[in-house]
């Protein structure tokens, strides 16, 4: 998450797909955490921003999070938590029908590697991914418009959260909440 | 209706009578058709229209009053672009934004209020992924919200949205949570059985509600 150079033209982005049992972390600011985890509002961007943190391990993965979040100049980003998610898993989110009376589309996500090279000022995250959103399970054409609040909050749910202080340490963690409620109709 | 919601710093309203749920009480003309930017003059006209009704007293209109607001609306839009005039943008969506922020934290608890503040002061790109600064009429949408709800929500969490909503999380008597999204124009609704999305002031809302 939280880069603000767009990644490089040349790197041929969109081509690889990450494993299904690779972890990826979200990073959670100051405005997405209450009490511990993060906002149910989290993922409803159609391309959300991870980094790949079985290739570096928690920590340094934590510390590259905590470099692009807490930017010089910007004194008021505050990374207080970060989300962990297996691929596997938000997938099968995805493909979760949410049980309600009015089921609006159904979401079809796909994490892609989506590396952003050093640049100026910036030394890039060679660890950075994104979640992407589709319109179809072809994923031929993306998504327009949001994820729904609903499928974004089961994401949220999903997450192992871990908190963390200033110097980027663990402090403490949560365990991911039951996110598939059974449907009652069933 | 809790009438209290309608007084802000000791201020009564302008007109005796309650505004309806959400915006669109002051419907401007032709906005629909017109370029972008016309649109969005007629928004933010829209919307300062709206919060004037409900007891808004920009300190320009305490400093230097500009005669009273006639009953017509389009006389009051005359009056408003007035005011307009006076500030910076930036200066008059920081004036309606602080108006907004403690009309809302008026009715929230200490802990709840204390959140909204700090919510409010977050900047654009506040994620460093564009993220928007807390939009004052998603503010204005949460605030009749409140005021139209039966009961004060319990445990209130607050974050902001990546388009400037404001998003709110408490429990529910089943001890599963109700997440809600508050934007400009529409409130989604998520809990473990919804996920809709309701135009603002659209009644349905407070029915679903009432049956969780």
């Amino acid at each position: 998450m939280a880069t603000e150079s767009k990644p490089e033209r040349k790197y041929p982005a969109r081509q690889v797909v990450l494993a299904d049992e690779e972890n990826v972390l979200r990073a959670i600011v100051e405005e997405e955490w209450e009490e511990g985890r993060g906002s149910p509002s989290i993922f409803r961007r159609t391309n959300t921003s991870v980094t790949r943190m079985d290739q570096i391990g928690r920590e340094n993965a934590i510390s590259i999070l905590k470099r692009d979040v807490e930017k010089p100049g910007r004194p008021e980003r505050e990374l207080r938590g970060v989300g962990k998610i297996s691929v596997e898993l938000i997938k099968k989110v995805a493909a979760t029908s949410v049980p309600v009376p009015k089921p609006g589309p159904r979401i079809h996500l796909q994490v892609w590697e989506e590396k952003i090279d050093p640049e100026g000022d910036n030394p890039g995250n060679p660890y950075h991914a994104e979640i992407v959103a589709y319109e179809a399970e072809d994923l031929q054409v993306e998504k327009r418009g949001k994820i729904s609040l609903g499928y974004s909050r089961m994401l949220s749910k999903a997450l192992h959260v871990y908190a963390v202080d200033s110097d980027g340490n663990v402090t403490s963690e949560s365990e991911p909440l039951e996110w598939d409620q059974p449907d009652p109709a069933q | 209706m809790n009438t209290e919601c309608f007084a802000v710093d000791g201020f009564s309203p302008f007109t005796p009578e309650p505004p309806r749920f959400g915006l669109g009480t002051y419907t401007l003309p032709h906005a629909e058709n017109e370029k972008p930017l016309l649109r969005r003059g007629f928004d933010a006209f829209g919307y300062v229209l709206n919060i004037v009704s409900v007891g808004w007293n920009p300190p320009a209109m305490r400093t230097r009053p500009r005669g009273v607001l006639t009953s017509a609306s389009w006389s009051k839009s005359r009056e408003l672009f007035n005011v307009h005039t006076l500030y910076s943008k930036r200066a008059y969506n920081d004036i309606v934004k602080d108006s907004c922020v403690s009309a809302v934290a008026a009715i929230l608890d200490a802990k709840s209020a204390e959140r909204l503040l700090r919510l409010s002061r977050s900047e654009n790109n506040w994620d460093g992924e564009g993220g928007k600064a807390l939009s004052a009429l998603a503010l204005f949408n949460f605030y009749n919200f409140l005021c139209q709800s039966k009961e004060a929500p319990r445990s209130l969490r607050l974050f902001l949205g990546a388009d400037g909503e404001l998003v709110t999380s408490w429990d529910l008597k089943d001890g599963s949570t109700i997440d809600m999204s508050f934007g400009d124009h529409q409130i989604e609704l998520a809990t473990d059985l919804y996920d809709e999305i309701f135009p603002v002031g659209d009644a349905r809302l407070f029915q679903l509600i009432s049956e969780l």
